[in-house]
């Protein structure tokens, strides 16, 4: 088995940073950093909703809505 | 002594102070200390346990046996300069303590039993898709209606299958084991920012999965 990274898993270095209000105009895929941020919160306590992240990025509602909900139910508090 | 790194990034030093207490004979500290990591590993224990064993070999055996190990090693645990994060170093303990109940109850099955994964230097049985599979449906009525089920659950398997082996690694060490990003990319030695890409690419596959036909599916991937 391998783990050694490939190249578009390095490129993820240089993406979105977590916690802008905006939604990255370049990059391959933001929604890692943005599900990073949601669930960092929710460790630390916070109940951040799917409604303020969709409000920030409303670009990737779907996706946010599909997906945080999810991964928020399994994640640990 | 070498610091300790906290086990949790918001650790505020009482596990710290705890450890070094545990090292130094107080067991009413390592026995807080334990309980801390007594469900995540409860959890690791339950998924990858081989399927034959279950019924037979009560999981809090296996963790009794990291723990009794984990004790048995403290004082070198904590002389070590950089040492790994404590739930880490008791979650390889137990993958361990697994492995080798998997060896004694199965012998020469052991091998095929369960395919092995190597992490932090160690192997540990891997999670199966038909395990996280189960874990995905297990508790959820919505889909309780039985041709419903047996058909989501045979669609999971072949989306879990399919997937990309660190994929669903990060599936189960994320959505099951709970193990955060950090924890995540440590064990299996990928960038944190790596880590998440397969767990956005795996809930993305899981999701197609579940939101596909038969009618009804979809209500369990919420």
């Amino acid at each position: 088995m391998s783990t050694s990274e490939t190249q578009d898993e390095k490129d993820q270095e240089h993406e979105h940073e977590p916690g802008s209000d905006r939604a990255p105009s370049s990059g391959r895929d933001p929604l890692g950093p943005i599900l990073e941020s949601f669930l960092a919160r929710f460790r630390q306590g916070e109940r951040p909703s799917l409604t303020e992240y969709i409000g920030r990025y409303p670009a990737l509602a779907d996706e946010i809505r599909e997906l945080f909900f999810s991964a928020r139910r399994r994640a640990r508090p | 002594m070498g610091t300790i790194e906290p086990a949790r990034p918001d650790d505020d030093g009482d596990n710290t102070r705890r450890l070094e207490a545990a090292a130094r004979g107080d067991r009413a500290a390592w026995g807080s200390v334990l309980a801390q990591h007594r469900e995540r590993l409860q959890r690791m224990v339950a998924l990858r346990m081989d399927r034959r064993l279950q019924g037979r070999v009560d999981p809090s055996d296996v963790i009794q046996d990291a723990y009794l190990e984990a004790a048995r090693r403290l004082p070198e645990y904590i002389q070590e300069s950089a040492p790994m994060p404590l739930f880490l170093w008791l979650r390889y303990l137990t993958a361990q303590a697994l492995q080798t109940v998997h060896r004694r109850h199965l012998g020469a099955l052991a091998r095929d039993a369960g395919r092995e994964i190597s992490i932090d230097g160690g192997r540990i049985p891997q999670a199966t898709s038909a395990a996280l599979a189960a874990q995905l449906l297990g508790h959820d009525t919505r889909a309780s209606e039985a041709a419903i089920r047996a058909e989501l659950k045979l669609r999971l398997e072949e989306a879990l299958n399919s997937m990309d082996l660190i994929d669903r690694e990060v599936l189960a060490l994320r959505h099951f084991e709970q193990l955060s990003n950090a924890e995540c990319a440590r064990v299996l030695k990928l960038s944190e920012s790596a880590a998440t890409k397969r767990y956005i690419r795996a809930l993305r596959r899981l999701k197609e999965t579940f939101t596909g036909p038969p009618d009804g599916a979809a209500e369990s991937w919420k």
